[in-house]
């Protein structure tokens, strides 16, 4: 039984909200002990503990939870806070959390805001740098071990196999703001943490899609980044426009996606190791064009094409792929150079727990569509009746 | 459905069809003030769907400089009446 109070932050986001389900099964079969501080903010709709509670009450909580509301109740206990402003979150900290027992802190909040706009360029700053630096000094005075969600992307443009070591890559060239930030965090929680004496872990999941282990299967409360690129077909299939559409994804191109339930559950199995860094990666990335024709084929969308570079005679339809989500996405859908390591993931996760994205892409489109890839109807479905 | 006062009917008609397509939403939930964004939840993928709907229905292009224009329901058929049929008009 591991005994620490653990802080989590992002728990109402897609990755932090199931390590909070994963934690809560773990306190539930008693290899955990000690309480689980969520430090979030409140909406303007709802308060911070609100929000927890819409997290943990909810038709899509896992099934493995039922039963689990009277130890949440006893065991979570949020903290409102923004992590934007040091001095109330050093204060709403000290006041929640007791400082005599060892605190895990998982760091999972930040923006996924890939466009390269300077409005982008501040935000991923805002978010993931500054407020990153002004989580740990606020916990300063804490017995902490520090865990830190970045992404596999952080290591910017590789060529061929990436291991899970970015700290000492040679080299860093980004596709975007969010990728140099997520960066820069990394450095700056090392740097810390070793001028501090403090322990601490780089945990980086792949693109990430909704939930294929867990049942109710495929959830997820958010239609961004992966979701975000098929919402577009999606788009195009509801307003019946059916010209071509020729999409440049290279033949040899793959897309690593990792399910979010695999993500979380690796998350809370490092916590127990040892790893320094780690890529949380699929080890088998699926070939973006034979994902994409098996995504579409479930949007029933019918009138896209492969080529293995951008047409110079663009239709209107294409005019507008390439200007938005094909703009943003192409050096993640056409991303043939990387390989990620995932060989220390396997030696603490078994292959088998592995899920295989073809066998469910299906499945996580047509849970998308049934939403109509909108965040707020999967709100509504989720708050429709009582969760557990 | 509701009508705008000053607009052209038909345009008008066409225009809500194509917003309630794109967005998925009942025609009577869409009024000529509603605006896209705030009242009937638009994301900005939504806005570029709604622009290609348009441009398709009425088989004219909207330069990428006016796309910011077409904030409202009202606001859009005015454009539509001002820069499609009034151009079209000998």
């Amino acid at each position: 039984m591991t005994e620490a109070n653990i802080l989590i932050t992002g728990s109402t986001g897609l990755v932090g909200m199931h390590v909070l389900y994963e934690l809560l099964g773990d306190l539930n079969k008693g290899s955990l002990a000690g309480r689980v501080f969520p430090v979030l903010r409140g909406s303007s709709s709802f308060t911070a503990s609100q929000r927890i509670d819409r997290v943990l009450h909810n038709k899509f909580v896992p099934h493995f939870l039922t039963g689990c509301a009277p130890l949440a109740r006893q065991s979570i206990h949020p903290i409102s806070a923004d992590l934007c402003d040091l001095a109330g979150l050093k204060e709403a900290i000290q006041t929640s959390v007791p400082t005599r027992k060892p605190l895990t802190v998982i760091h999972s909040a930040g923006s996924v805001n890939l466009e390269t706009t300077q409005e982008a360029r501040d935000d991923v700053y805002a978010h993931n740098y500054e407020g990153t630096l002004n989580l740990l000094r606020a916990l300063d005075g804490y017995a902490i071990r520090f865990i830190y969600i970045g992404t596999v992307f952080s290591s910017g443009i590789q060529q061929g196999r990436i291991g899970d070591d970015y700290l000492s890559l040679p080299s860093h060239t980004y596709r975007n703001p969010y990728e140099e930030s997520k960066a820069k965090v990394e450095f700056e929680v090392a740097r810390y943490c070793e001028e501090k004496g403090i322990s601490f872990q780089i945990l980086r999941p792949s693109i990430i899609c909704g939930r294929v282990m867990d049942q109710p299967l495929y959830y997820t409360p958010k239609f961004d980044v992966f979701y975000g690129w098929l919402k577009f077909f999606w788009q195009l299939k509801k307003a019946e426009l059916h010209s071509p559409l020729r999409l440049c994804i290279h033949e040899t191109a793959t897309m690593n996606v990792v399910p979010v339930d695999f993500v979380a559950k690796a998350i809370v199995k490092s916590v127990h190791s040892h790893v320094g860094q780690l890529n949380i990666a699929n080890p088998e990335a699926a070939n973006t064009v034979e994902i994409t024709k098996a995504a579409l084929e479930h949007i029933g969308y019918e009138n896209a094409s492969f080529v293995n570079t951008i047409p110079t005679d663009l239709n209107r339809i294409e005019q507008f792929y390439y200007k938005t989500v094909g703009a943003l996405f192409d050096s993640y859908i056409n991303n043939d150079a990387s390989i990620y390591d995932c060989s220390k993931l396997l030696s603490f996760i078994s292959p088998t727990m592995m899920p295989s994205m073809r066998e469910h892409i299906g499945g996580i489109v047509d849970f998308a569509k049934q939403f109509n890839f909108d965040e707020r109807k999967i709100d509504e479905a989720a708050h429709s009746g009582n969760g557990w | 459905m509701s009508e705008s006062s000053t607009a052209n009917p038909e345009v008008y008609r066409q225009v809500v069809t194509v917003i309630a397509k794109v967005l998925g939403i009942a025609q009577d939930m869409i009024k000529p003030e509603s605006n896209f964004v705030n009242d009937l939840g638009a994301d900005s993928l939504d806005r570029v769907t709604l622009v290609m709907a348009l441009e398709d229905a009425f088989k004219r292009q909207i330069p990428e400089e006016d796309l910011d224009k077409l904030t409202t329901v009202n606001s859009t058929v005015a454009y539509i009446e001002k820069n499609f049929l009034a151009k079209s008009q000998p």
